[in-house]
């Protein structure tokens, strides 16, 4: 399964100098608690997100005021981006920690949907999803899965 | 297994007065971005939960001044609660049924004394539970 079969195209963007009060109208209306920021609207090169987690964090629990600030000013930039030709298994370490969003790039970077962790999580098949090695060397589905990823040079995350 | 064993035990709370600021300050202080809301210090019955997302958009989207108002002006007053005894499996059908990511953990006499995530039971359940959790409150925007 490819990540573009899983991938939500049904997201909200913005740029660096959108206003806060235009970002809090597109959050409002965000299955995913956040906003793409993309470089331009002409080249669509996701440079980070606005979620719900920096607004509280950046503006709330600092008591600032919101009104007068632009999307940049409380971009978070850990994203990892993945190409929409990616292989799923291969990006199955993509939700660290330390990333707050996983965005789906086309091969000129251009953004194409947001990766979720729900939607990683059906994708995974079932012998992965409870991982048992002798299961699966002994599933001869799984051994094609196996054979098929061996034969994968590299993961093709972008950063 | 049950709750007690993957649960967050003793979370950072507030009760309904506590300010918005100080509410999205526990949020960072606790990395999380749920706080359960309960009655009182001492008797800490859960009387609500707040999201990051109860703030943003029951507040700040709405124009309101979030330094001005307080956890009871944002918070989710539906709580659902489990004990600590509580099976992985039926705390799971609780969170499919009410389509929530989040469960309160009262003890014997009703005080808080845990929550139960999403990702908890992703992390520590079988593979078949966790795509179905997954895959059931993903349907909804749980809270």
């Amino acid at each position: 399964m490819f990540v573009s079969e899983i991938v939500s195209t049904c997201i909200a963007e913005c740029t660096e100098d959108t206003k806060l009060e235009d970002v809090f109208e597109l959050i409002q209306n965000s299955h995913h608690g956040l906003v793409v920021v993309v470089d331009s609207h002409a080249h669509r090169v996701p440079i980070g997100v606005v979620t719900e987690r920096s607004i509280c964090e950046q503006i709330i629990a600092r008591g600032r005021n919101p009104r007068s600030l632009l999307a940049g000013s409380v971009m978070d930039s850990r994203i990892k981006k993945v190409l929409n030709s990616e292989l799923v298994e291969n990006i199955a370490g993509a939700h660290q920690d330390d990333v707050s969003a996983v965005i789906a790039v086309d091969e000129n970077r251009r953004i194409c949907g947001l990766v979720s962790k729900e939607s990683m999580k059906r994708a995974a098949p079932i012998e992965t999803r409870n991982y048992h090695p002798t299961q699966v060397t002994k599933n001869p589905a799984a051994q094609t899965r196996l054979r098929r990823i061996s034969e994968i040079p590299a993961f093709g995350w972008m950063s | 297994m049950n709750v007690a064993e993957i649960m967050t035990k003793d979370p950072a709370c507030c009760t309904p007065d506590t300010n918005l600021q100080k509410v999205a300050q526990m949020m960072v202080e606790s990395d999380c971005g749920c706080i359960p809301v309960v009655d009182g210090n001492d008797s800490k019955m859960p009387v609500g939960m707040i999201t990051d997302r109860d703030i943003t958009v029951r507040v700040v989207a709405k124009g309101q001044n979030p330094l001005e108002l307080t956890a009871k002006d944002a918070m989710t007053t539906a709580v659902a609660s489990i004990t600590p005894d509580t099976s992985l499996e039926e705390c799971a059908k609780l969170m499919e049924e009410s389509q929530i990511r989040r469960v309160a953990v009262v003890d014997k006499n009703g005080a808080l004394c845990g929550i139960v995530a999403q990702a908890d039971i992703a992390n520590n359940a079988g593979g078949g539970t966790t795509a179905e959790v997954v895959q059931e409150v993903s349907k909804g925007a749980g809270s």
